[in-house]
């Protein structure tokens, strides 16, 4: 059989690209290497090496199961900002080949497959609050910014596992590794070759493939199909696997407050909008400000964090109780968190009960601890760097495939741009007589920083074969029938959580393989 | 017979005006005069009552070296409108809130510097420097 569409991998891009796709009627083979439930084994095939700030793991860090990596993900939902599509990144390399007009209808569908309401990011969308809920007014240079968080969070294989087998033209198959594109004539995929960890082998054909199975697993699958076949397809600039970008993230600096604080819409974990999507504030330095000082994006949380020792203690234990009374309640009214045990959560509960018993009377008699200092964390854009990148190594994994290598090292641009971003935000701050600010250490390894656990880039996107290694369409450079479905393809990453955007471009994609697919 | 003719009451206005004008122009010469000739060491003592308002004065004290000695230091204070009004303010609430504009107003206008990584106003080094010299 022949399907009108073969798509490789089961994580958000390709849940919503097979469903997208077939209401239109297309038939599709949707493939996943695990199951609907996580296996050790198949885990294991996400090994590979890490350099530069290494400090994780690449089998932690994603999850090669029925809904991919929203199996352990934060939920959280924003687009990208307009400066992001307009400017180029500060290291010359090419920037989107379309405007940010161009995803916003795909933004507000992507809100309905994430279900976290209207397309709306205005400052005033939470329920209930008032100017004063803010540290500040919205002024020239700083923002205050909400972002939505997709409620569970949102798990794509439980949340579209019904959906996925009612449709009569999707095939999903599960256990179903990827181990190479078969290729049809010069340009043509025609389809891709699919092993199991249990020895069994076969191909699947398709007039379209897509690989939707993250930044390093895509550009490993086209690395091994252009080395079986002699080719170099989406590599005419040696841009293959290259500027591999995350969200570095770290410790801004603390601000230290001028006055004893009551909760703030930026730590209150309570708002919601109107339509009842929970929310966080955070902030943001405007367009404006990042033009005028030539700052790369960044966006900040605001947490409170006592400086008193015992205290913090505290407010920690006291979380641990309420979060294992929560998930208790869930479980009693039969809808359990997954790997929930009830003797974990009453212990977790009993053991932290005199902390949370503290803590409520604060919260009830005083209104809450009162913060008088707040850890500014940053997620930063990172540049499009040529030598962050994916390569193959010699060692192999179960299946005999090359294991892959990722160099990451967030650059100086992007510590500078901290640096005097956080610098601003004190000069804002201080001038509104809110407190100072105390800049981390930026003088750490990676000037401190950690992954987002957010893996993007490596297939990047420009009209130009030189400059990216797809299209605009997500179609790989010299190929006829090969597309993209996720972060991978992103030519700059900007500072918003990249999954509401990873879905907008699967969205456009799948609009554009509707009307591609038969003339294929 | 008229008591005041109209030309007899605009001059004496006009005169009355001109006296307080003169009076308080003279007063805030002589102010200045003697701020002038004020000695850091008497600057210091008057602005330790301010230090309040300035955010971790020991530690930028023992941290900011780029002011000089305290003639300069003063001259640096001095040369800033409402930190020359502190100084020469008898109440110290007032002197308390004329820093404070001052320090408000140096962020304002991004007159900033990062003294052991805070964020801190150039008057805010100033002060702490020149106060720990004496105080």
């Amino acid at each position: 059989m022949i399907y009108d569409v073969v798509i490789a991998g089961a994580g958000p891009a390709g849940i919503t690209l097979a469903l997208e796709l077939s209401r239109a009627g297309l038939r599709i083979a949707l493939l996943e290497s695990g199951g609907e439930a996580f296996d050790p084994d198949t885990q294991a095939l996400y090994d590979g090496e890490v350099t530069g700030n290494d400090a994780f793991d690449l089998t932690a860090i994603r999850l090669r199961m029925l809904g991919g990596t929203t199996n352990h993900w934060g939920g959280h939902c924003l687009p990208m900002d307009e400066i992001d599509f307009r400017r180029r990144p500060l290291n010359g390399m090419s920037g989107w080949p379309f405007d940010r007009a161009t995803l916003l209808p795909y933004y507000a569908r992507a809100h309905d497959w994430l279900r976290i309401g209207p397309f709306d990011y205005g400052r005033d969308i939470g329920a209930g609050l008032r100017e004063r809920d803010f540290l500040l007014p919205n002024e020239a240079r700083l923002e205050t910014v909400p972002l939505r968080l997709a409620r569970g969070p949102l798990r794509f294989g439980d949340a579209y596992g019904e959906a996925l087998a009612g449709a009569s033209n999707i095939d999903l198959q599960l256990h179903s590794n990827v181990t190479g594109l078969a290729l049809d004539g010069d340009d043509r995929m025609a389809g891709v070759e699919v092993a199991g960890l249990d020895g069994s082998r076969r191909r699947i054909e398709g007039r379209a493939v897509v690989l939707a199975c993250g930044a390093v697993e895509t550009a490993r699958q086209i690395m091994l199909a252009n080395a079986a076949h002699g080719r170099s397809f989406g590599d005419a600039g040696g841009l293959l696997g290259g500027c591999y970008m995350d969200h570095p993230t770290a410790g801004a600096g603390f601000l230290h407050l001028a006055e004893p604080t009551p909760v703030k819409a930026y730590w209150n974990f309570g708002v919601e909008s109107a339509e009842g999507t929970p929310l966080r504030y955070l902030w943001r330095l405007s367009d404006a400000a990042l033009e005028a000082e030539g700052l790369v994006n960044a966006q900040f949380f605001l947490i409170p964090l006592s400086d008193d020792s015992a205290e913090r203690a505290r407010e920690r234990e006291a979380r641990r109780a309420d979060r294992a009374l929560r998930s208790i309640a869930k479980w009693a009214t039969g809808r359990p968190d997954r790997g929930f045990q009830l003797s974990q959560a009453y212990c977790d509960f009993i053991t932290n009960a005199d902390s949370f018993a503290a803590q409520t009377w604060t919260d009830t008699v005083h209104g809450g601890t009162r913060a008088r200092r707040l850890l500014l964390k940053f997620e930063s854009e990172e540049l499009p760097e040529p030598s962050n990148r994916v390569t193959l190594t010699d060692r192999r994994d179960a299946l005999g495939l090359p294991l892959p290598a990722l160099h990451w090292v967030p650059g100086a641009t992007e510590r500078d741009s901290m640096i005097r971003s956080a610098t601003l935000i004190g000069q804002i701050a201080g001038a509104a007589g809110l407190g100072r600010m105390e800049l981390e250490d930026y003088d750490r390894p990676f000037w401190g920083t950690t992954t987002s656990w957010h893996q993007l880039g490596t297939t990047r996107m420009a009209a130009n074969p030189r400059e990216g290694v797809v299209d605009p369409d997500c179609r790989v450079h010299g190929t006829r029938n090969l597309y993209v479905a996720s972060g991978a393809v992103m030519p700059t990453n900007g500072r918003a959580n990249p999954t509401l955007t990873i879905l907008a471009l699967t969205i456009r994609l799948a609009d554009h393989l509707k009307a591609e697919v038969p003339a294929l | 017979m008229r008591l005041l003719s109209r030309r007899a009451l605009l001059w004496g206005t006009v005169g009355t005006l001109g006296a307080v004008t003169a009076l308080g122009a003279g007063s805030l010469v002589a102010c200045n005069r003697r701020l002038a000739e004020a000695d850091p060491r008497e600057a210091a003592v008057r602005l330790a009552e301010a230090l309040p308002e300035v955010f971790a004065p020991r530690r930028l004290a023992a941290h900011w070296h780029e002011g000089g000695q305290p003639e300069a230091l003063l001259q640096a204070l001095q040369s800033r409108p409402a930190m020359r009004r502190a100084l020469a303010a008898d109440c110290p609430a007032s002197r308390r809130a004329l820093v404070r504009a001052e320090i408000a107003a140096d962020f304002a206008a991004g007159d900033i510097c990062i003294v052991d990584r805070l964020v801190v106003s150039r008057t805010e080094a100033l002060v702490a420097s020149l106060c720990r010299r004496y105080v």
